[in-house]
Formats: structure tokens, sequence, C-alpha cells
């Protein structure tokens, strides 16, 4: 096995060494002609998943970042982009415009009706600089035939990724240090593959060590999307080598040796194929294991470079993360702020909030809008505001005469977000009358109606910091590592499959891509670890012990009802290249089978208030129950008042919590495909008054599939895009089907400190706890003001003058 | 010890209430324990219960004002970054805390009135001498025989009593003034005066010059007498003969006793309760001080001195150098004086005199300035805060007095802020249409349900936001005269007893109209954009909702800014006795119904001729050791009204001597318990919601009004003057 897996290694590396030995290209002359090497035109692919080459509405716009080496940077370029659009785009008054580093560098107007069609631009010298540039892509389409706001959903351009790139003449992209890793070449799909090459798959050692280099290359590389394969066949594909073992180890393997001494760590780089390999090493274990703490440290203190546009569409790659206490301009926050021509307009902001973001209304992100409406536009327009997915404020726009909001503040309670990615809609409407009778001079109209400007600000209060459980929604961006002491995660993969091992450590990458650290990841592949307070299992349903399922909080009864029979190994189903398109939060798209999505996801996208959609509190009941009385008779208003009434106190009681809406039960299909679930219980390890005080949670957190193959399509799908996103509360369930994620929150949350002791963190903790728990707040206050009030009576009786 | 154990019990307590009710726990916590607040203190209200409630109740108004004053602070300024938002944002957030400050304060004074017991009746050698002054300036003779006459009459040792008039209408200053009509009439007074001390048995005092009015006029009283004890009566405040009985005993308990305050009860209307025709129906205004305030300032030993119906000690007055001179409320600073001294006071809550007050809205307005601008001198220089020797309560309690009067600053901004919103679109007020209400609303029920529950017996809902407005006008240039120089503001003397002739506009009433017009324009302004800018109606529509209510109040005002007509030259007090009624040859028992200083009115059984304008003589019963059987009093009759069996005699007095007043005040004056069943029966409540609809109903009514006078009665339409 060894020997079988070394001839591998040294197979897939022999070119490496050979072309190690080219050197950069000769000058030509007479006669030496043959030994000039005339290099090719050089090909960056556009990191596009399915998702970012989407744009979707009458004015979608992407941001990508795009990796310059030095080599690269400064020389003349060409911006290929291969897109085809919606038939139902209008072929009048489409529009694409293409920036580079915020210059225009193109537009075109053709649109393509099915066919892709390649624009073709010239990046003038000194656009592009070393380090991360930023191509931005808009496009303005409406509608051919419709009117309706309904029917800007029909509306999509899609960037083809294999067809987009950067084309270079005259140069090579080389990567040569570790900050040259952005410029590994994606997968046909955006996804950067990583290969662990290991000796032994089922030694956990390796494996560990092998998953902190994997999620080091990734903070250096700054993959957004990254698959991980072990031991794959991939020697002529693009993509990263990891290797990671004693110098003798790494020696039999590859028949590479490493120079230096101690620990080190050496980037191989092949031209031709596009593939690196980053091989980490030491004379011992000792040794490897602080070159692969120095790697860690240096990946996770690596600044990104390049152009100011650039580092910004980096930052907003997966949401951009904030601490709590910034104020940021939407412009930061890569909005376009064009005038809008259409009818119904749609941005999205995405932040990243802390992984210990405790979410409770201790405090409010305000909204500064600056925008403007034009004059003549119908009654009824409105600018809404959504946090994930639920209506929170709106703005009326129905002055005839347009106006200009001027830092218009909105609220948005903190209650109403989560931790890791929240994002934060901003839909308006802006019909005009024109636009109900749809004639063709409607069709056509494209008048400027609104505008979003990027001087808008985005104000983000001091967050609290702990962690509650149970809560998918922190796991991902890397909250469960934080949770421990050690910040280390322990994850199980039971029966060590393969696949799950390699979704294993996708899912590491993912979450060192989302958190900038390097999780301390141990696995343990025989029987679930014991004596550890969080615990990751991944795999399927046939590997997985009973004992951990139910730990997850899940019922294994409900699982064997719906996967009943599924092997743990089923034939291989599509594989993970063909891409499947997937819904995103408030956007539409249509699937290769036609199978249409809803145009809002039904699925319940609470935080952990799950109230704060409806609260709209007792002043709008009361203009409800007003409205009842004006419309029926005397009898009927008796009933509606009384209905009203009850309404009201019912909303009070429920809002107070004091009344809870029993929570749903989790619906598990043979459709579905993912189950990921978190099961968190209180134990008290001593009797110290702390550990009384603030008990030792201990959790297990599942991911399960009912076969290898679903868990890894299923985790890539989510993890690809921003479905991760929507995995919220104590369960969820996920169906690649159709791309629908079903949650269930739980009320009772366990507190875990994942911060040194602040005042000003335990405040906001105590606030958002008090905010959540208002059955508790109200009879500790009353308790304490009828004693305060006794304390005063017995004060005042003996003061002054005596009765 | 165990009073040491219980503040410092008190404090932790207090500690934890605030480490929990300082938390920034959103909307819907602040629902929760916003409701079970009201509905705590609903319950102790409608329940009436006593007692620990009561302070429960207090205590649960406290907790929704505290949540709102933490949230406006911490959430809704507007930020620097916009000037013209962050001034006028300010300005009115200080204003509502001001408010806040001014609850708490007054909260703490009414914490627990205490009622005392009745005073120790004295036996004749232990009664110590008393001396009363009466300080005149200006007032007529008959009113002051009449006042004097009650005085005389008191129920106490007659040869320890001794009554002065102070006369600084008569002064040498005066009677040698160069010009010679004010020469003349003070030298006529002074003359008509010490004729009339002499036939009534009472001693007449003047000075030299005119200097620091009233106070100046009681120091030199005191420089001329030599009670152990001194009792000031205002000229138309004429006391009950038992009013000595009540007040004196008190004295001998405590040696540390200065003042003995009674409160001050009036027979006739102010001008607001006369203009707007509820002075039969609503307590006076006066009442929520006397019967509820003054007793929670005696519990911290904080009663003071206003001016009239009260007993205080020669000895502890000497010690502090007379009657203070400093401000122009020269009795509560004085007071003030004593307090921080060491001396101590005590509240009567019975009232002992009867008197008038200032008639016309000019001679109120007059009235309430002085005070204000006196108040406000003691406040910037005598501040309580710093005045060494008084308790932390009575600096609590001066403070209170004192900075209420600082009312209009905080009334004229609550004014004006909607405007700023309606008319320029200012945001001042960070908050969404929910948070308003979950805060801000309920604190302002929380305030009206803690207003009805401690003061709704002698104080109707809104009236006291109507009465802070009506002055507001005037006093708000006033304070600031005050501020700019505290030494040398202007001085006005309250005209008493002035009559107003006709149906006509106050001479003061122009800024009352341009007011009600600037806020109606605001009004229609609410109405025009609530229906160009639909999504501004949830802010809108609250700060249309502030400025009705103020317009509503405007217009009220514009009514009191209407005086009626007084028909009455002199106020009736409404008496008790009976009579007989000589006519030609007939004589007919009478039962008097009112008596007042110009006549009276009596009821009449059986048959007899009664001819108008006859001369006649009432004979009423002679009070016991005076000699003869009847006191005779010569009247004319000057109406005949028949009512089924009995007839309504109104008789007018002819010539009256010294005697015939005494005769008279005795009627008036001597017993108070029809007057005082009168006062108890003005003291019902109402309830918000009635209240709310019956100010509603005023404001239209009043508005209207006050529009017609501005059209039509501006300068009065000439009506006769009748005579009682």
């Amino acid at each position: 096995m060894r020997l079988a897996s070394a001839l591998i290694l040294a197979t897939s590396l022999v070119s490496v060494q050979a072309l190690a030995a080219e050197a950069t290209p000769r000058p030509t002359s007479q006669g030496l002609s043959s030994l000039t090497i005339n290099l090719p035109e050089w090909h960056r692919p556009l990191s596009l998943s399915a998702e970012d080459g989407q744009l979707n509405g009458e004015a979608g716009v992407r941001d990508f970042p795009v990796f310059m080496t030095t080599g690269e940077a400064n020389r003349p370029a060409k911006l290929k982009l291969s897109y085809v659009n919606a038939i139902s785009v209008m072929p009048e008054t489409f529009k694409m415009i293409v920036k580079v580093n915020d210059v225009v560098v193109g537009e075109t107007s053709r649109q393509t009706a099915g066919r892709p069609e390649t624009l073709s631009l010239n990046i003038p010298p000194g656009l592009l600089v070393a380090g991360f540039n930023s191509v931005r892509v808009t496009v303005r389409q409406s509608h051919r035939v419709d009117c309706s706001p309904d029917s800007t959903y029909e509306l999509w351009t899609r960037l083809m990724p294999e067809k987009s790139e950067l084309v270079f003449s005259n140069v090579s992209g080389d990567i040569r240090e570790l900050t040259d890793l952005p410029a590994i070449k994606p997968d046909i799909n955006g996804a950067t593959r990583i290969a662990v090459r290991l000796a032994d798959r089922r030694d956990s050692d390796s494996l560990n060590r092998a998953s902190r280099a994997v999620q080091a290359a990734v903070l250096f590389g700054r993959f957004a999307n990254t698959i991980v394969e072990i031991n794959p066949d991939s020697a002529n594909e693009a993509g990263l080598d990891v290797v990671v073992g004693t110098a003798a180890e790494v020696k039999d393997a590859t028949g590479l040796h490493i120079p230096g001494t101690g620990s080190r760590e050496q980037l191989l780089y092949n031209a031709q194929t596009g593939r690196a390999t980053l091989i980490v090493t030491g004379e011992n274990d000792a040794e490897l294991d602080m070159a692969l703490a120095s790697l860690a440290s240096r990946a996770q203190d690596a600044k990104a470079q390049g152009s100011p546009a650039g580092l910004r569409a980096l930052a907003n790659l997966n949401g951009r993360v904030v601490q709590g206490g910034e104020t940021l301009t939407f412009e930061d926050l890569g909005l376009e702020s064009e005038a809008f021509r259409g009818r119904l307009y749609r941005q999205t902001l995405r932040l990243q909030l802390p992984s210990d973001l405790l979410a409770a209304d201790y405090g409010r992100v305000i909204l500064d809008a600056d925008a403007a409406y034009a004059p003549h536009l119908a009654a009824g327009n409105k600018l809404t505001v959504r946090v994930n997915g639920a209506p929170i404020a709106d703005i009326l726009m129905a002055k005839e005469s347009g106006e200009i909001l001027d830092k218009r503040r909105i609220y948005l309670p903190m209650g109403a977000f989560k931790p890791g990615l929240n994002t934060i809609d901003i839909e308006a409407r802006t019909l005009t009358p024109n636009d109900d009778k749809c004639e063709p001079v409607a069709l056509g109209d494209q008048r400027e109606r609104f505008l979003l400007a990027g001087t808008s600000q985005v104000q983000i209060p001091g967050l609290a910091r702990i962690g509650a459980m149970p809560n998918i929604s922190s796991a991902i961006p890397g909250g469960l590592s934080r949770m421990s002491e050690a910040r280390d995660l322990n994850l199980f993969v039971p029966r060590a499959r393969p696949q799950a091992l390699e979704t294993s450590l996708s899912m590491l990458a993912k979450m060192a891509s989302l958190s900038g650290q390097v999780t301390k990841a141990s696995f343990h592949l025989d029987r679930a670890p014991e004596g550890v307070a969080h615990v990751l299992a991944i795999g399927a349903y046939g590997d997985m012990p009973e004992a951990t399922i139910r730990a997850a909080g899940i019922n294994p009864a409900k699982l064997s009802q719906a996967w009943q029979g599924a092997p743990a190994q089923a034939a291989p189903v599509s594989s993970l290249g063909q891409a499947v398109q997937v819904a995103s939060i408030g956007e539409q798209v249509s699937l290769p089978d036609a199978i249409l999505a809803k145009a809002e996801q039904t699925a319940s996208v609470g935080s952990l208030t799950s109230q704060i959609a409806q609260a709209s509190g007792p002043l709008s009941d009361a203009a409800g129950f007003i409205g009842n009385i004006r419309s029926t008779g005397l009898e009927a208003y008796a009933r509606s008042a009384f209905a009203g009434l009850q309404d009201v106190v019912m909303h009070s009681l429920d809002r107070a919590g004091l009344v809870k809406a029993p929570s749903p039960e989790l619906i598990i299909t043979p459709e579905s495909t993912l189950v990921v679930a978190q099961g968190a219980q209180s134990k008290a390890l001593d009797h110290s008054w702390s550990a009384k005080l603030m008990p030792q949670v201990e959790s297990t957190t599942l991911i399960l599939a009912p076969t290898t193959d679903e868990l890894s399509n299923s985790v890539y799908t989510l993890l690809s895009g921003s479905l991760w996103q929507r995995l919220v509360g104590q369960a969820a369930v996920f169906n690649a089907h159709d791309g629908t994620v079903e949650t269930r929150v739980s009320g009772e949350v366990l507190l875990v400190p994942t911060a040194p002791f602040d005042v000003e963190n335990t405040r906001l903790i105590a606030a958002g706890w008090l905010s959540r728990n208002i059955p508790v707040y109200l009879a500790a206050l009353f308790g304490i003001f009828l004693v305060l009030t006794f304390a005063v009576q017995r004060v005042l009786r003996s003061s002054g003058v005596r009765e | 010890m165990l009073r040491a154990i219980s503040l410092g019990f008190l404090t932790v307590a207090v500690g934890a209430a605030l480490l929990l009710v300082l938390q920034p726990v959103g909307t819907d916590a602040q629902w929760a324990i916003a409701e079970v607040c009201l509905l705590g203190m609903l319950a102790i209200k409608l329940l009436n219960l006593k007692g620990y409630w009561r302070h429960l109740f207090f205590g649960l108004g406290a907790l929704v004002v505290l949540r709102f004053v933490y949230w406006r602070t911490t959430l809704t300024l507007p930020s620097m970054a916009s000037l013209q938002d962050f001034i006028p944002g300010v300005i009115i957030y200080g204003a509502e805390m001001f408010c806040v400050v001014m609850l708490a304060m007054s909260l703490f004074v009414i914490a627990r009135p205490i009622t005392r017991p009745r005073a120790p009746q004295l036996t004749r050698d232990r009664a110590p001498t008393v001396d009363v002054f009466v300080p005149s300036y200006n007032e007529d003779a008959s009113l002051l025989a009449i006042t004097l006459s009650a005085a005389k009459d008191m129920d106490y040792p007659k040869e320890k009593l001794t009554v002065y008039l102070l006369d600084d209408g008569g002064t040498d200053q005066k009677v040698q003034s160069p010009n010679p009509k004010v020469s003349e009439t003070a030298l006529r007074r002074r003359e008509e005066l010490q004729e009339l001390c002499r036939k009534l048995g009472v001693k007449y005092l003047t000075r030299e010059r005119n200097v620091h009015a009233k106070a100046g006029n009681l120091s030199n009283g005191l420089l001329q007498s030599t009670g152990e004890l001194v009792v000031v009566f205002d000229a138309d405040h004429a006391p009950t003969k038992e009013f000595l009985k009540e007040t004196v005993g008190y004295f001998s308990e405590d040696p540390k006793l200065f003042l003995v305050q009674t409160p001050h009860f009036f027979i006739n209307a102010d001008p607001i309760e006369k203009n707007l025709a509820t002075f039969d129906r609503m307590p006076s205004e006066n009442e929520m001080f006397y019967s509820i305030i003054q007793k929670g300032l005696d519990k911290w030993n904080a009663a003071f001195f206003c001016g009239s119906a009260a007993v205080l000690r020669r000895t502890a007055l000497e010690q502090a150098g007379g009657f203070a001179g400093t401000s122009i409320t020269e009795d509560c600073e004085t007071a003030l004086e004593l307090h921080s001294s060491g001396w101590t006071s005590l509240y009567v809550d019975k009232p002992l005199i009867a008197g008038l007050q200032p008639e016309t809205f000019a001679s109120f307005i007059g009235q309430r300035t002085r005070w204000c601008t006196g108040m406000l001198q003691i406040f910037l220089m005598k501040n309580p805060v710093f005045k060494r020797g008084l308790s932390l309560a009575q600096r609590i309690c001066y403070l209170s007095t004192c900075m209420f009067w600082l009312f209009p600053i905080p009334r004229m901004i609550f004014l004006a802020a909607p405007l700023l919103f309606i008319f320029f679109d200012l945001k001042i007020y960070n908050a969404t249409v929910a948070e308003f209400g979950a805060y801000t609303l309920t604190y302002l029920v929380a305030a009206l349900l803690m207003q009805s529950y401690a003061y709704g017996r002698v104080r109707w809902p809104w009236v006291s936001e109507l009465y802070e407005y009506v002055q507001s006008v005037y006093l708000f240039p006033a304070i600031i005269s005050v501020i700019r120089n505290p030494r040398r503001p202007t001085f006005n003397v309250t005209a008493k007893g002035d009559a107003t002739d006709d149906d006509r506009l106050s001479d003061l009433a122009w800024p009352y109209f341009a007011i009600f017009g600037v806020l109606l324009a605001a009004t229609v302004m609410v109405g025009y954009r609530l229906h160009n800018e639909p999504d501004a109606a949830g802010l809108l529509g609250i700060v249309g909702l502030w400025n009705l209510f103020n317009l509503i109040m405007a217009g009220l005002a514009l009514g009191v800014v209407s005086e009626r007509r007084e028909r009455r030259r002199n106020h009736r007090v409404p008496a008790q006795g009976r009579g007989a009624l000589q006519v030609d040859d007939t004589i007919l028992t009478v039962q008097i119904v009112d008596v007042s200083q110009g006549g009276m009115l009596v009821r009449a059984h059986g048959p007899g001729q009664v001819r108008l304008q006859s001369s006649a003589r009432l004979a009423i019963p002679a009070e016991q050791g005076s000699g003869s059987a009847y006191h005779y009093l010569p009247v004319k009759i000057a109406s005949v009204r028949t009512n089924e069996d009995d007839r309504m005699i109104g008789l007018t007095f002819a010539s009256m001597g010294a005697a015939e007043y005494s005769y008279v005040a005795r009627l008036m004056y001597g017993d108070l318990s029809v007057l005082r069943g009168i006062r108890a029966a003005r003291q019902g409540g109402r309830s918000i919601i009635l209240g709310t609809g019956q100010f509603l109903g005023w404001g239209l009514r009043q508005t209207l009004r006050g529009l017609y006078f501005a059209l039509f009665r501006r300068s009065g339409a000439a009506g006769a003057n009748s005579h009682h």
C-alpha cells in the first residue's frame, strides 16, 4: 500500500522535478531559435462559482477579486467574459458594463438569448496591479413583455466560468511564494482543488496535520471555495498538493529531498499543469508540529495586497467581517450606486458577524440611507429592508414630486441577526403609473427612477460575544472551535470513509476561510471521542452510531424511516462537476430541468428570536383593531373587538415569552439529502461555584447524509454558495434536489463563554439574555421593586417628622 | 443604628434595581415591563389601596419613567454631526429631563403627607401675647374694616391680643411727596384709616419710607410691637374666630417652632375659573398646594410661610433680622432663613381665613409674575442646595418649590418642538414609531396616572397644563429678566378687588391669539403633509397629535383671556343665621343666605309688605357677653324675588360704623363651616377619561368664545354696573 501510494506520488511529482529546471525564456537569436521558448498565452480564469456567476434582476452586479502575480501585473491583458442571458431580457435595453479596479474597460449591449457570447475587452497596461484586483460586472436588464415587479425574477445573465478568464501574453504566472497561492487556477466550477497526499488515510495524526496545512494554504490563497481530496488522480490538473510529513517520510513518498534542516516548508510549482505543491516537513514530529504552527501563524497574519478595489472585493467575498462598533459605507460593502432604471431594485449587503455573536435585542444596526427617487412614480412604492430574509423596516416612497432621502435612519434590531453570514437586502419597488398598463412605451422606459448612494452607511453596535448552543449557524464560521478552551475541534468521522474525510477537510477549509483562523482539528476515526466538550460528527447514516445521532438531538427512528436501506456507499451519483444551481435568498433561478423554485423560499429562516418578523407592536394591532370596527356591523363588531383584544393580549404574552408557540417538528423525507443538527447539554464537571453558575456545556454537532456521495454533494452545494447561511437554529434539513432548507429553532439555549471577561461584553450579554428571557427579567425586576418599596417605606417612616 | 442598616439596605436595593432597569433590552422587553407596571398601577388606583401600596404605585411609576429616561438618553439623541438637528434635540431632551427631575422631587415631597393633631388648647394665663399685622398698601377702607373687625373678633383673651394696621399707603414719604396728587391721596388715606382704626380699637402704624415693600412694612411693625407671637393677615384675608385657638397652642409644645401656616382659602374665582365658569364645580388651583403639597412638605419640616394666614414667633423673626427682603417673595425667603437656622415649622390643613384672589387676568398675571420672580431670586441668590443648616430633605423640598417656577421654559419648548418638525422637518428624535409607543407613550400614561392618583381629588386632568401654559406666556420673559439681573427685577403689587365692568378681551390677550394662530397653521400643515407624504405618517401623526393638544390648550386660553363681566362688586360669602328684618311696620323673620362687604341676601317667610328702596333695619342676635341681645344693621331693600313660599330679599348696607363692620365681619367670617363644606364638595376628582373628554369640550367652546370676543368685544360692550 505504501509503495503504491509512493509510486503515485512519485509519478505525479516527476514532472514537477523536470520543469523546475526550466529557466526563464532566453532571448531569441538567429541559430538559437530552437532554444527560445515562446511562452504561450497565459490564461487566468475568473474564480466563479455557479452562484457567483449569476446576475439576477434588473440591476445585477458582481465584484470578483482576481489575483495577479507580479509577473502578470502591469502587462497588457485581455478580459474574456462568456455570458448568456435569459430569453426574457429585452435586447434593446440590455447593457453589461465591465470595470476593472473601478475603471470601465468595456461594455456591451448584446443580448444572447441562449447562446453563450464572449465579450473580449482589452485591459490597458498598468490597470492591473500585483495582488488582488477587482473585476466588476454590472448588468442592466429589463423584461421584454412584462412590467410587473415579479417578472424581474425571470431576468438573469450568467457568466460562464469555463470561458471567462483573463488572458496574458508573454508572461507566465509563477507561483513562487505562499503569498502567490491565490494565483492557483480553479477548476471549471470555480472551486480550488486541494489534494492531500496521505500515506495512510486512517492515521488520525497525519490527518490532523494535513488539515492544518490545508487550512493554512486556504488562508494564504484566500480561497472562498475549496474542494479537498485525498490522494486523487490529478497530476495534470491545476490545483494544490499538500504533503505533510517528516523529511524521511517525504523522501520515501515522493523521492524529493527538501533542503534545509529543522522545520521548513517548500512550495513547488509546475507552470505547465498549473499544479503547486506545498510540502511541510521537519526532522521529527516535534519539528513538524512547529513547522505547521509557524505556517499557521503566518497564514493568519498574512495581509492581502492589491488595488483598493481588489481588496474591497476580497473583503466582501464571504460577507464583510465585522467585530462590532464599525461604521461602513455601502460603497465599502460593494454596492453599485448607479442610477436604477427598472422596476424592482434589489441589492444585498453581506455582513459576517462573529461566530460567537449573541443575537438579542441589546442593540441595533443603524442604516443611514442616502437615496433619491424620481417624481411621478406610482403610489404604493416603497423601500424595504430585510435582514436574513425577514422584512424589518420600510420607507414609503410616495411623494409625487420625488424626494431625496438624506441619511434616513433605519433601525435593524440585533435580534434579527445571527452569527456568521447575514444578508441585508435592500429592495425598492419603483413602478410608474404606466407600468400598470404596460404598453410598449412603458416597457422601454429607461428613465432613472431610483438611486441608493454609496455614501449611505451601516453602523454596527457593540456586539455581545458569547457562544449560544444549540446554534448551527455558528458552526461553519468557526464557532465550534471558539467554544472550547483549547481552541480545538474534535471531528468524528466514523469508519474513516474517504468521501467523509474529504468532506470534513473541505469543511475545515471553509471554516478557515470564513474565520481567518487555523483550527486545530483532531480526527477521531474509530469511535466518538470521549471526555471532550464539543464534537463535530460527519458521516453517512449507515456509519454513524446511534448514540451520536441522539446526542445531536435527532430521533434515529425518524432517520431510519426516511433513509431506510440506503447503503453507506451507493453508486456514485452525478459527480461534483455538475454545478447544481441553487437559489439564494430572494433570488429566483431556473433550474436546468425547469423546476422553478418559489420566489421567496419557504424555509423558516429565523434568527433565534423568531418573532421578529411579525413584531410590529401593539400600535399596529390597535390600528388593525380599529379597522375591524369600521368595516363590520354591530354583532360582527363585538366579535371582532373581542378577537382583536384577544390578539393583542396573546401577542403581548407571546412577545413577553410567557406563551410559547410550540416549535414545529423537523421533517425528514426520503428526498432529504443532508441533516445538520446540534445538541447541547450542560454538565457540571466539578462542584465549584463558578461551575454551578456557568456550567460546562457539551455539544455534538452532526452532519449526516444517507450516503457518503450525497454527503459530499450536499455539503459542497451548501458551502459553495451562500446556502450555508440558511442553517440556523438547532437543526436543519437540506434537500439538494430542490435546494430547500428547513430549520428548527430551539427555545432552550445554553451559553458558553468564548471571550475573556470584559465589563462591556458582560453587560451586553446580560442585556441580551434578559431580553430573551422576559419572564425571568420581569420576575427579578418586580421582585426587586417590591423589596425596594418596602425598604423605602421603612426609611420614609423613620425620617422627617414622626407620624 | 437601625436607621443606618435601613439606609444601607435601601442603597443596596436601589443599586440592584438600577442595575436591572438600566439595560438595553429591546422593545419587546420594554413593552412587557411597561404593561405590567401600568396594569399594576391601574389596579392599585382603582382599588384605592393605601399604605405600602401607595409607595409601590409610585415605585412602578418611577420604573416606567426610569426606563424612558434611559432610552431617551442612550438611544434617541441626534448625532452631533448635524448641528441643526442636534441643538434643538438636546434642548428638547433637556426640557424632558427637567420635567422628570421635577417629578422625582415632587414625588419625594409628597411621599408621606402628614396631618397634625389639633393644637393643644391653652388656658388664659398660659396664652402668649399675640400681635396681628394687617399690611396694606392701597386697599379701600371698607375692605380693611371687615378684615380688621374679624381679626379683633378672634376668640382669644382680649388683653393679650393687639391688632395693627400697617399702612404703606400713608407713609411719610408719600405724604410729603412733591407730586400733589400723590401726597393728597396719601394724606386722605392716612386720616381715613386712622379714624377707622380708632373706631375699631386697632392700632394704626406707618413708617417713614417705602423700602423693601411688604417685608419692610412688616419688619417695621415688628419694631413697634411687643407680642410674643406675630400673626400676618393680608388686607383681604379675614380670619375666622377660631383662628388663634387652632394655631397658638403648637408654640407651647415646641420651643423651636417658628411658624404655623394655614391654607389660603378664597371666596372668589381666579380669572381662569371665572372666565371658564368652573368655579363651582372644579377644585381651585391652590388646592393642590394647600391640601397636599404643604402637608407633604410638613413631613420634611419644610412647610414654608406663604405671606398670610400664618402665626410666627417673634424671637425667631428677630434672630433672622426681621422679614427677609432680598427677594420679592419675602415670605418663602424668611422661612428659608429660619429653617436653615434650625427652627421648625408646621402646617395646619384647616381653612381658617377667607380671602380674595385677583379678579382680572392682568392682575392674576401680575401676581404670578411676582411669585415666579421671587422664587427664582431665591433660587439664584440663596440656592437651597448650598444653604448651610438645611437638612437634605429640606434642600430637596425648597429646591422643588423654587424650581417649580421654571416651568415656563419646558412648557414653551414643548409648544415649539412639534413646530420644528412640522414646518422645518428637523429630525430631533431618533426613534421608530414602535419605540415611541413603548417608551414615550407609556411614560406619559404613567405620569398621567401618577398625577391623577396623587392629586386627583384636587386637580382635574389637564388643568395643570392649562394653568402652566396660560402663565408661561408672560412668565417666560420674566424669567429671562430675573436671570439677567436677579437683584433688581420689577415689582407689581397685585390689585385685589379689581372688578371687571364689561365682557371684554383682556389687554394681555394678543400673545395668546398669536400663539393660537401659529398652532392652527401648524395643524393645517400637518393635515397637508399627511396628505402629501404618506410615508411620514407614523411620526407626523404623533407630532400632529402633540400639536393638536397644544392647540386645544391654546384655544382654552383664548377663553381665559376673554374676561367675563363681574356683575357684583363685592363677593359674597355664604353664611347662616337668623334675624329679624324691620321694614316700615313689618317685621319679618329671615334666614341669612349670604353676606358680602356691601350687603346681604336673606330669605323671608311669611307675609308682609316690602317696598323696594325703603330703609330697614336688620336685627341679628348678638354674641354672648356683649351687653345687648341684638345688634342692628341699617339696610336698604335692593331687590325682592318671590320663590314659591319664600321671598329672597337683597339688602345693601346703609352707613356703616365700626360696630356695624364688626357685626358684618362676624357674619361673614365668624364661622367658616359653610365655606368649608362647599370647598369639600368641590374636591371630587374626575377620572382621566371623563376629564379628557371635558377638556376637549371646553377647548372647543372656549376657542369659539375667545374668537367671538376677539372680533366683537375688543373694547368691551357698555354694560351697566349693578351693585349687589
